[in-house]
């Protein structure tokens, strides 16, 4: 296998791999925070 | 309003959601685009649209799903109605069901073909190959000496006809065999139980059989690939294979002249594409699903899960299945020709024969199909659900009848792609190539300039477990719109120019009565939802909604 297509395996895998890993462990085993809410700063974006 | 139902745990969304995106396409059609589009290099235009837009369309439509289902909509004619107050706003959303509801018709009558092929793995019904390989034969060779018996098999299975069977090749109606046709209704049965049973009890149940056992099957499979070794004399190993997928080509072939891939347009087209079919975007099963999370749910977090669970399963697994087997057994020549004949050829006509070469093929083989099976039953129930969550919230129709009404126009679809010539190949190209990158658009614009892009950004953050950087507000604000019209604008250029890529087993002549049935077919079907919609929101139905909206603005 030459070294540029282990290069973009590894690139792929690599990219793949991480955010699976990164958010079933979260999942599974985080304490779940929730993120506090933004603050207020936005005006007009109404719709209704 | 009535309560709606709910998922019942948190890991069980995400796996329904994983199975909902988790399909063929991360199998059958991922390596072979990634062989076509030049390998490693095709990965860089690959993940920056994955980036760019896959991830906040995919926040997106958990965000307005969650905001349509708290106010008693699971279907994009309701959201689209709740968050843009315009008369035709609930017309738009018409995409959200037409998309679905016909991808179910023919996707369901493929997830047979995998059930039936499956079977007749198992049984040892599949052809022989009787010759040895080695690695002097040409790729014309064993085009013809050993994957045209299992070409020949899927077209006499589906009733295509086929050289070697007297069956004719050009007729109208197509006459598949009758063990094809029994696998479709019990396909149907499968789905009508796991529909009937409810979010929870049914579709959710479903995800957590199905998917870890999707994820075994692909890993026993992914193991027994690369461990084949050198199997033919002289020839290539699977090892040569993933070289083959994953060597960068910068400069590739296209009609003729030699372009450079991450300049060429239909690269970039071919990977959006693959990440639109791949994370079932814009086809309204996500906001579906989504609209049964509670109103303190995490999206950001649970959303995120179930893409990488799908780029798990299509990077690394998809990657290293198919393409590495049919190298080491066929060489890259045959390969860059089987990858380039389409997503089925692959799948259907050389897996099973490279399983015929191999020690337990036909154990093998069966364990491929399955992997295939669930993989799309997982995906048709995805694709029932936003027309039953229509009915049911609505028109206030019990599951159980709404589940007979989809299941009764779902075999209407489904007879006209089963026995009509080019049907479900044309229903596939408004359904699954055109209509999702138009919805998507429809959505983005309607949702991040219309409802309001700060509005939405903070709603997903609600109850959120992840905060998104900002970057993801300014891209799906302003960078995913773009890159949507320039898909939308690329494939509409490709169809009028002719250079659309065939989707299916045999090209589609432009003036045949088949293209013409399926289109009425579409046709009638886009009034039917039309006028359904204009019923639900106009008559006794749309009083009940108007006053719905206004309680839970």
């Amino acid at each position: 296998m030459s070294w540029k297509a282990m290069l973009f395996m590894a690139f792929g895998w690599a990219i793949a791999w991480a955010l699976f890993l990164y958010c079933f462990a979260r999942i599974l085993f985080g304490n779940h925070p929730k993120v506090p809410a933004e603050s207020d700063t936005h005006s007009s974006d109404t719709a209704n | 309003m009535t309560q709606r139902e709910r998922w019942a745990s948190r890991i069980g969304l995400v796996l329904a959601m994983a199975g909902n995106a988790v399909g063929l396409g991360n199998f059958l059609r991922f390596p072979g685009q990634v062989a076509s589009n030049g390998g490693g290099a095709f990965m860089i235009p690959y993940f920056v649209c994955f980036l760019l837009m896959g991830i906040p369309l995919m926040w997106l439509e958990w965000g307005m799903g969650r905001y349509g289902g708290i106010r008693g909509h699971g279907s994009t004619p309701g959201m689209f109605h709740v968050m843009w107050r315009s008369p035709i706003a609930k017309y738009l959303g018409v995409l959200g069901l037409f998309i679905p509801s016909v991808i179910l018709f023919y996707y369901s009558y493929i997830a047979s073909w995998t059930l039936g092929f499956a079977l007749l793995s198992a049984l040892g019904q599949m052809p022989e190959v009787p010759q040895q390989l080695d690695a002097s034969r040409s790729p014309a060779e064993i085009k013809q000496e050993v994957l045209q018996p299992f070409d020949s098999f899927l077209k006499d299975y589906v009733g295509e006809g086929s050289q070697s069977s007297g069956r004719s090749a050009g007729s109208l109606l197509l006459k598949p065999r009758v063990f094809a046709y029994i696998l479709f209704w019990v396909v149907v049965a499968l789905n009508y139980w796991v529909l009937a049973r409810g979010v929870a009890r049914g579709i959710e149940l479903l995800a957590k059989v199905a998917m870890p056992l999707l994820f075994v099957l692909a890993i026993v499979l992914v193991i027994r690939v690369l461990t084949l070794g050198q199997v033919v004399p002289g020839g290539q190993t699977p090892v040569d294979g993933l070289n083959f997928i994953w060597e960068p080509q910068w400069f590739i072939e296209r009609g003729g002249r030699e372009v450079f891939v991450l300049l060429d347009p239909q690269t970039w087209l071919a990977a959006a594409g693959q990440i639109f079919f791949t994370l079932s975007l814009g086809m309204g099963a996500i906001q579906c699903y989504a609209s049964y999370l509670r109103e303190d749910d995490d999206v950001m977090l649970t959303g995120l899960s179930t893409t990488s669970a799908n780029e798990f399963c299509e990077v690394v697994l998809g990657s290293s299945i198919a393409i590495p087997a049919a190298v080491a057994f066929f060489g890259i020549m045959a390969t860059r020709d089987i990858a380039e004949a389409g997503t089925f050829y692959l799948g259907f006509t050389s897996m099973p024969a490279i399983f015929s070469y191999i020690h337990y093929g036909q154990f093998m083989a069966a364990l491929w199909f399955l992997l295939l099976f669930f993989a799309a039953f997982t995906s048709t129930v995805a694709m029932a659900q936003p027309f039953l969550a229509f009915l049911q919230d609505e028109f206030r129709i019990p599951r159980q009848n709404a589940v007979g009404i989809l299941v009764a126009l779902w075999v209407i679809g489904s007879h006209v792609c089963i026995f009509v010539r080019h049907a479900w190949q044309v229903m596939d190209y408004w359904s699954g190539t055109l209509g999702p990158p138009l919805m998507a658009l429809v959505e983005v614009i309607l949702v991040m300039w219309i409802f309001g892009g700060q509005r939405m950004w903070e709603e997903m953050h609600k109850g959120a477990e992840l905060r998104a950087p900002r970057f993801f507000y300014y891209a799906s604000r302003y960078v995913t719109p773009v890159i949507l019209i320039a898909i939308f604008a690329g494939l509409v250029y490709q169809k009028i120019t002719g250079t659309n890529e065939q989707t299916g087993l045999e090209g589609m002549p432009a003036g045949s009565i088949g293209v013409w049935i399926a289109r009425g077919t579409l046709l009638a079907f886009a009034i039917l939802l039309l006028w359904l919609i204009y019923r639900a929101f106009n008559g006794t139905h749309g009083d009940e909604r108007q006053s719905g909206a206004a309680e839970a603005k």
